[in-house]
C-alpha cells in the first residue's frame, strides 16, 4: 500500500489516499481484507467506483524546492518586505528553568554569556527600517535570556525608533519570565509604549514551580503571579490585549488544574507549547516521571485547548479543500525566511529564527552590517530540500509539521511521531466533521495565527 | 488579593467600616469625590449585606450616587461606572435602574466590559424596560422564589434569575423584601465575586458563559436616518492649506498631481524629513495650516507621541488605521450613516473595481480612470475605502468590520441614490476594498460579502477585476461565469505584477505580497491570454490609457 493509510475511526474505517488527497469510507469487510493484504474483486470494484489508483502500485512524492521565488524576486523581497527582527539583548537570565534551551550554556562554566550592545541594537533597527518599505507594520521583539535584565538597552531602542523613525514606530514584542515587573518603571514603560508581551507562566503554582526555579533553586510562581496582578490592576485593558501567557506543558506538569487555570485567564493569547527534550531536561524529566501520575484530561472541556484543536483541524480542512491530486509537494509548515523572523544574536548575526540551534552555522543567514546573504539562504533551501527527501515515501507527508528549526532532527523517531500525529489529526477531523455542518462552516471562516 | 466590588447605590452605612475594607465615594457637584456621605436610606447597605453573605473577604467601593433629595439620576450612574473603572473594580453592582435609554450609559458599560469588569444590575419588577439591566452588555438579574429549581437559572443570553427567600428585613425604621431584584442582583454579585476569589484577572465573561450560559453582546445596531452630506473631512480641509504625510513612505511619490485637491500644497519627504511643494523641482514648503497623515495600509501604524509637539500650531488629521485612537472616524462615512429600509433605482453608470485579494492595483485603476475622466471634462464620482482617496475628493467609507444583509445593501443603495439626487455627475467609479472572492479561507466571507452587497445595491455596467498569477485559470473562469450569471455583461481583467507569498495565505495578519520579475510576469500573462477570452490589461495598458479608452467605448456603445 503506497502513499495511503487506513484510518480507523469511531464511525468506521476510511482510506486516505495521499496522492489524490482524498478520504474515502471503506466498507467494513473490505477494510478487513485490505488489512490482511487480501485484494479480491471487492477491492478492484471499490477503486474503480471511486476512481482511485491501485494502492499496491509503487509511487512516491516528488519533493519540490522550498525556494518559491527567483533570485531577482528574492532580492526585492529582501530590500522591501522584511518586517521583523528579534533582538537577543542578553543570554543571561534570573531563572534556571529545567527545560530552557540555554540550559547547556548555563551549565557550561567556560561559556561566557553575552549581552547586546547599543551599537548592535541600533544597527539592527536600521537594517529593519531600511528594508521594510512594503511592510504594513514592522516588529521589533526583545528576547533573552531575560530581556528586562537589559532594560536600559530596551529603553534606548524605543527612544532611538521614536527619534529616527517617528512615522514608523514598530510594534514591540517581548518574551519575559515576569520576575522584573516588581519595578513600576518597567510596567509603566511597557504600558506607555504598548508592548505586546508573552509572560511565561505554566499554570497553577504546582505546575509552574515544578520546573521554573531561580538561581538558588527557589520556585518563582508567587512572584510572577503577584506581578501579573499588579499589571492587571494598573491597566486591565492592556493586560487583556497585550499580555499573553506562554505555558509549557511537560509530561510532568500537564494536569487538569493547569488547564483549568489557563482556560479562565482573561486573555486573548494563551500560547501553550510542549517542552523540547533538550539534553539536561531529558535527564531531569526521566528522574521525576516515576513519581507523577497523570490526570485523565478531556481536552474539549477547555476553550483554549479547543482553539488548538480547531486550528489543527483547519490545517486538514484546508489541505483537503485547496490541494488536488499531485505527487509534487513541499512537506512542512515554513515561514518566508528573512521576512517574518530575523533573530539578531548579541554580536549582530542574523539567524533565521529564535527557535533554531544558533550554534549551527547553516541557520545564520547574514549579519546586520551586510544584510541577508542570498547565497546562504539558497544553501539553507538546498539543505532543507535534501533533508525533506525522507518524506517522499511517507503517506503523512502532506501534513507533516516541521520547519527549518527541525531539519536536522528528522530522525526515524521524529518521523514516527509525526505520522502518529497526522493519523490522530485525520481521525479527529473525520469524526468531527461527519454530519456536522456547523463545524465545517466554522473551519471555513477561521484563520490561523 | 481581594476581589473588588463597586456598589453604585444610595450609599453604604459606615457601621460596616470595621468589618469590611470599604472605600467611600459620593456624588458632589456632578463629580464622584472621595469621602463618606451619610445615606438617607438603607438600600445600598442592604445590598452590601447580600454581597457579604458569601463569607469571602471583598474590597468594597461604596459609590453613593443619590443627590440631596435622595434621587438617582442617569448622570450619577454613568459617573459611578467611570469611577469604578478608574478604581479597578472587578464587579459593579447596580441594584437600581432608570427607564430612559442613553447612548452614554451604554458606552460607559462597554468601557467597563473592555476593562474585564462585569456589571450586575437589577431588572425591573414591573416588566418595564430598565437600564442598565436591559443593555445587552450588562447581566440583568431577575428573581424567583421556587425552592425546587436551581439557585441561579438562565433566562436569556444576558439575564439570570436568582432564588431569594420571601423574608422581609428590618433595617432602622424601614422594611425591605428580600425577594426583590435589587437584593438578588447584590446576592449574585457576591456569588460571582466568590468564584473569582484571589484571581482578579480571570475572564469574567468566560465564567459567565461557562457557568451560566450567558453571551453578553457588546455590539449594537445603529440605525440613523438618511442624510446625504459631503464627507466631513472635506469640511475640515476647506479653505485651508494642507500638507500630507503618506504612509508607507513611498506613497508620497505616487500622488497624482493632476487630480489632487487644489488646497493640498505640500507633501512630507521621509528621506529629507521635511515638507516640499509639488512643483518641479520641489521646493521647501512650510506655508500650510493642516497636516493630513494618511495610512493607506490596513494594519494599524504607530506614530511617535512626540509628533504632535513637533508640528505644534498646526492641526493634525489622521486618516486610516493608527494605534491609539487618534483617527477621527467621524470624518469619513460609515455605511450605517445611510441606513434606511428602502431600495431605489439608480440611473448613473457604474464601474466597479475589485480584486481577488489585496495589493492588486485597484486604487491605481480608479485613480487612472478618474484622471482621464477629469482630463476629458467628464464628472465622475468615486467611492473608496482607501483614505488616500481624500487627496482627490473621493467619498471615503470606513471598511465595515461586519457585513449584515440586507442592511448593508440598503445603506449602499440609499447613499448612492442620495448622491445622484444631490450632485451632478456622469459616472460612478467604485473601488471595493478587500477582495472579490476568496483566495484563501481567511477572507472567504467578509470580503466577498461586500462585493455581493454592491452587486445587489446597484447595476454594475463594467466590472474591472484585478488579478495576479496566484489565481488558477479554472477558478478564474468559474468566478467570471458567476459574475456573468449575476447580470454583469462587461468584465475586464487587470493583471497585476504583485503576487502573494504562499506561506502567508492562511495567516490572520494578512497576505504578504511580492513583485514578480519580468520573466515570470510575461510567462503568466501569456498563459492567461491563451486560456481566458476576457480582455486582459497590464499596468502598461493602464498608463497608456488603453483601459480607459475601452471603458469609454463600452459605455458609449450602450
Amino acid at each position: 500500500m503506497f502513499l495511503s493509510k487506513i484510518i480507523e475511526t469511531n464511525i468506521g474505517d476510511y482510506i486516505y489516499d495521499a496522492v489524490n488527497n482524498k478520504i474515502i469510507h471503506l466498507p467494513e469487510d473490505l477494510s478487513g481484507e485490505i488489512k490482511r493484504e487480501v485484494f479480491s474483486e471487492k477491492y478492484f470494484e471499490f477503486i474503480n467506483e471511486n476512481e482511485l489508483r491501485d494502492f499496491r502500485d509503487p509511487i512516491k512524492f516528488n519533493i519540490r524546492s522550498y525556494k518559491l521565488y527567483s533570485d531577482n524576486e528574492f532580492k526585492k523581497i529582501l530590500k522591501r518586505s522584511i518586517n521583523s527582527i528579534t533582538l537577543c539583548v542578553t543570554e543571561n537570565c534570573n531563572l534556571r528553568c529545567e527545560y530552557c534551551c540555554y540550559m547547556e550554556k548555563y551549565l557550561d562554566s567556560n561559556y561566557k554569556l553575552k549581552n547586546m550592545t547599543k551599537e548592535v541594537a541600533f544597527k539592527a533597527i536600521d537594517f529593519l527600517m531600511e528594508n521594510s518599505s512594503d511592510s504594513n507594520v514592522v516588529y521589533v521583539s526583545f528576547y533573552g535570556g531575560e530581556p528586562f535584565l537589559q532594560f536600559n538597552l530596551i529603553k534606548s531602542c524605543v527612544e532611538y525608533c521614536k527619534e529616527k523613525y517617528p512615522f514608523k514606530i514598530p510594534s514591540y514584542n517581548l518574551t519575559t519570565n515576569g520576575l522584573l515587573f516588581e519595578s513600576d518603571d518597567i510596567i509603566d514603560f511597557v504600558i506607555k509604549n504598548k508592548f505586546h508581551m508573552l509572560v511565561s507562566l505554566d499554570g497553577t503554582k504546582k505546575s509552574h514551580d515544578e520546573h521554573r526555579k531561580d538561581l538558588f533553586n527557589k520556585p518563582s510562581f508567587d512572584k510572577v503571579f503577584k506581578n501579573l496582578i499588579k499589571i492587571y490592576k494598573k491597566d486591565p485593558k492592556f493586560f487583556k490585549s497585550s499580555v499573553g501567557i506562554s505555558a509549557v506543558a511537560t509530561s510532568v506538569n500537564r494536569c487538569k488544574s493547569q488547564y483549568a487555570f489557563l482556560d479562565m485567564i482573561c486573555k486573548s493569547n494563551i500560547n501553550f507549547t510542549s517542552a523540547k527534550l533538550m539534553g539536561p531536561f531529558k535527564k531531569t524529566l526521566n528522574e521525576k516521571l516515576p513519581f507523577h501520575t497523570k490526570d485523565q484530561i478531556d481536552d474539549t472541556e477547555f476553550e483554549f485547548i479547543k482553539e488548538y484543536i480547531l486550528n489543527s483541524m483547519k490545517i486538514y480542512h484546508n489541505g483537503f479543500n485547496n490541494e488536488g491530486e499531485t505527487t509534487e509537494i513541499y512537506p512542512g509548515d515554513f515561514c518566508i525566511p528573512s521576512v517574518r523572523r530575523n533573530f539578531i544574536s548579541p554580536e549582530g548575526k542574523i539567524i533565521i529564527c529564535e527557535r533554531v540551534d544558533d550554534r549551527n552555522e547553516i541557520f545564520t543567514i547574514g549579519d546586520i552590517y551586510n544584510g541577508i546573504d542570498l547565497d546562504r539562504l539558497n544553501k539553507l533551501f538546498d539543505i532543507t530540500l535534501e533533508k525533506a527527501q525522507k518524506c517522499k515515501n511517507c503517506w503523512a507527508a502532506r501534513f507533516a509539521d516541521f520547519c527549518f528549526k527541525d531539519i536536522f532532527d528528522l530522525s526515524a523517531e521524529h518521523c514516527k511521531q509525526c505520522s502518529q500525529e497526522v493519523y490522530a489529526g485525520l481521525k479527529r477531523y473525520i469524526e468531527e466533521i461527519k454530519n456536522n455542518k456547523e463545524i465545517i462552516i466554522y473551519l471555513e471562516n477561521m484563520s490561523v495565527e | 488579593m481581594n476581589i473588588k466590588i463597586a456598589v453604585i447605590d444610595t450609599g453604604i452605612s459606615k457601621i460596616f467600616d470595621k468589618k469590611v475594607n470599604i472605600e467611600h465615594f459620593y456624588l458632589y457637584n456632578n463629580e464622584i469625590v472621595s469621602g463618606y456621605k451619610e445615606p438617607i436610606e438603607q438600600h445600598g447597605t442592604l445590598c452590601l449585606k447580600e454581597i457579604l453573605k458569601q463569607k469571602v473577604a471583598f474590597d468594597i467601593l461604596d459609590i453613593n450616587i443619590a443627590n440631596s433629595y435622595n434621587e438617582l439620576q442617569l448622570n450619577g450612574i454613568i459617573l459611578g461606572i467611570k469611577k469604578a473603572i478608574n478604581e479597578r473594580a472587578d464587579i459593579i453592582n447596580i441594584s437600581l435602574g432608570i427607564n430612559e435609554h442613553s447612548e452614554k450609559l451604554y458606552q460607559a458599560c462597554q468601557e467597563a466590559v473592555e476593562h474585564n469588569i462585569a456589571i450586575i444590575s437589577a431588572a425591573s419588577h414591573s416588566g418595564e424596560v430598565s437600564y442598565p439591566a436591559d443593555l445587552k452588555n450588562v447581566v440583568s438579574i431577575q428573581v424567583h422564589s421556587e425552592h425546587n429549581i436551581e439557585k441561579v437559572k438562565k433566562i436569556d443570553d444576558s439575564t439570570l434569575s436568582v432564588y431569594m427567600s420571601n423574608n422581609i428585613v428590618q433595617f432602622g425604621n424601614s422594611a425591605t423584601a428580600l425577594n426583590c431584584t435589587s437584593m438578588a442582583a447584590a446576592n449574585f454579585s457576591g456569588i460571582l465575586g466568590k468564584k473569582l476569589d484571589g484571581i482578579p484577572f480571570y475572564d469574567k465573561f468566560s465564567i459567565l458563559k461557562k457557568d451560566y450560559g450567558l453571551k453578553l453582546d457588546s455590539s449594537k445596531n445603529l440605525v440613523e436616518k438618511l442624510d446625504y452630506k459631503k464627507c466631513k473631512i472635506y469640511n475640515e480641509l476647506e479653505n485651508k492649506k494642507v500638507a500630507v504625510i503618506m504612509l508607507p513612505s513611498q506613497k508620497s511619490q505616487e500622488i497624482d498631481k493632476y487630480i489632487k485637491l487644489n488646497n493640498i500644497v505640500a507633501f512630507y519627504d521621509h528621506d529629507l524629513k521635511d515638507f516640499y511643494s509639488f512643483e518641479q523641482p520641489a521646493q521647501l514648503e512650510h506655508d500650510f495650516d493642516v497636516i493630513l497623515i494618511i495610512n493607506t495600509k490596513e494594519c494599524k501604524v504607530k506614530i511617535s507621541d512626540e509628533i504632535s509637539a513637533h508640528f505644534k500650531n498646526r492641526k493634525m488629521i489622521y486618516l486610516g488605521e493608527f494605534e491609539g485612537n487618534i483617527t477621527d472616524e467621524t470624518l469619513i462615512y460609515k455605511h450605517e450613516d445611510f441606513y434606511t429600509e428602502n431600495l431605489a433605482t439608480l440611473s448613473k453608470p457604474v464601474i466597479l473595481i475589485s480584486g481577488i485579494g489585496t495589493n492588486l492595483n485597484k486604487f491605481d485603476v480608479q485613480t487612472n480612470l478618474m484622471r482621464n475622466f477629469a482630463q476629458n471634462h467628464l464628472e465622475a464620482k468615486a467611492i473608496s475605502y482607501n483614505p488616500e482617496g481624500s487627496l482627490y475628493g473621493y467619498d471615503i467609507f470606513k471598511y465595515p468590520t461586519k457585513v449584515t444583509f440586507p442592511d448593508i445593501v440598503c445603506s449602499i443603495n440609499n447613499y448612492m441614490c442620495a448622491a445622484e439626487e444631490k450632485e451632478n455627475f456622469n459616472v460612478w467609479t467604485i473601488n471595493v476594498g478587500g477582495g472579490c472572492f476568496f483566495i484563501n479561507n481567511q477572507n472567504k466571507n467578509t470580503f466577498g460579502k461586500l462585493i455581493t452587497s454592491y452587486l445587489d445595491a446597484c447595476n454594475v455596467d463594467i466590472f474591472i477585476l484585478c488579478i495576479n498569477n496566484f489565481i488558477d485559470v479554472k477558478t478564474l473562469k468559474f468566478y467570471i461565469l458567476k459574475l456573468k450569471n449575476m447580470g454583469i455583461e462587461e468584465i475586464l481583467l487587470l493583471f497585476s505584477k504583485n503576487s502573494f507569498h504562499l506561506y502567508s495565505m492562511e495567516k490572520k495578519n494578512g497576505i504578504n505580497v511580492y513583485e514578480l520579475d519580468n520573466a515570470s510576469y510575461e510567462k503568466s500573462l501569456n498563459f492567461l491570454r491563451e486560456n481566458v477570452s476576457e480582455h486582459i490589461f497590464t499596468l502598461d495598458d493602464l498608463e497608456n490609457n488603453n483601459l480607459y479608452n475601452h471603458v469609454i467605448k463600452t459605455l458609449t456603445s450602450r
